[in-house]
């Protein structure tokens, strides 16, 4: 499998403000799964993404992932494709 | 189910205008009438939920609440006021309710809810509306929602963000199959403005009155997400995890 998709990630709450980012394009290998699109996140905001998102390299439990407008499991065998929108929500409450 | 109560005159003149409101009627006024609503705090959105639940004639809230009025509560917490600084903050809401609908019998909970007060209340409520800046204040009335299986709308904000969902026990994900433990990078102070608490308030408000009388749709098994700064509004799908503790066992549903 060959080429490139381009997906929009969209960051939500804490991770948005961390990064001072609501979104990005990203250029990804065809055929990339989620767990493939978070490392590629990580490389590019490794200290956000180690503080919010990931621990030790594993996906917190506090952590949603949407495809459009659909929730995903990190295992779930979704392919992204060109287009998609991918959204990463971390838990808020209120107050 | 109890039998609905009667409306009086008065309740249809104080209600008139929502009665017109064709799916929910005098039906549904009544059934807003003879329901009881727990709001687990009555802060920035807890405040809202309970004003706008008692405008709309809620027969009883229940709130729950421990301290007293700080300073820094006043950019939001729409129930308290400037002279009641220092004083409870459920006793304050209170009298600001009974001012605005003497006819809401509102009971005062001074303390927060936790594990071992969260089944005395859920019990006593037909809905809970969750409003607490705490995950174990959310995962103890998320737990006896989903045991005693009493509808709970989860309101939650940060910055000029919010997020809504209802959760229907056996039938929607509940809290826990979203955040099976507690968010590490939570933290109980956060950035709000008041209009963004008052906006997810008024929405937290709305499904309780729809899912209490019965009419349109509730955002069950969805997750309103809301960006104030980018003024949009989107529907996700939430899925149900077969492996939530608390859950699980209740089968499939619609999440």
């Amino acid at each position: 499998m060959s080429g490139s998709v381009r997906v929009t990630v969209i960051y939500s709450t804490q991770l948005r403000a961390a990064l001072q980012l609501a979104s990005e394009l990203l250029n990804i290998p065809t055929g990339t799964r989620l767990p493939g699109l978070l490392e590629r996140i990580h490389h590019l905001h490794p200290t956000a993404m180690d503080e919010l998102v990931l621990d030790e390299g594993q996906l917190r439990p506090s952590i949603l992932l949407f495809v459009g407008d659909r929730q995903y499991a990190i295992d779930d065998s979704v392919e992204l494709i060109d287009g998609d929108e991918v959204t990463i929500f971390s838990a808020i409450s209120g107050g | 189910m109890q039998p609905l109560l009667e409306l009086t005159e008065q309740d249809r003149a104080l209600h008139e205008w929502q009665i017109w409101v064709e799916d929910f009627g005098e039906i549904g006024q009544q059934k807003l009438k003879s329901a009881t609503a727990l709001v687990s705090r009555c802060g920035g959105l807890g405040s809202v939920v309970a004003y706008e639940l008692a405008a709309a004639g809620i027969g009883k809230l229940i709130l729950a609440h421990a301290g007293n009025i700080k300073p820094s509560d006043l950019n939001r917490q729409l129930l308290m006021s400037h002279r009641a600084l220092g004083t409870s903050r459920v006793l304050a809401a209170q009298q600001r309710l009974l001012e605005f609908k003497p006819q809401v019998d509102v009971e005062t909970v001074a303390e927060n809810i936790n594990e071992d007060n969260a089944e005395q209340w859920v019990a006593q409520a037909d809905i809970v509306i969750d409003c607490a800046p705490t995950f174990q204040e959310r995962f103890a009335l998320n737990r006896q929602a989903v045991a005693l299986g009493k509808p709970l709308v989860e309101c939650a904000m940060y910055d000029l963000e919010a997020q809504l969902t209802t959760i229907v026990a056996g039938q929607t994900p509940c809290l826990q199959c979203l955040y099976p433990d507690r968010p590490p990078a939570w933290k109980r102070e956060f950035p709000v403005f008041g209009a963004v608490s008052g906006m997810v308030g008024c929405l937290g408000a709305m499904e309780a009155i729809k899912v209490l009388a019965g009419f349109g749709n509730t955002l069950s098994g969805k997750l309103l997400v809301c960006d104030l700064r980018a003024m949009t509004f989107r529907t996700m799908r939430l899925a149900r995890d077969p492996q939530c503790e608390i859950c699980s066992h209740l089968g499939s549903g619609v999440g």
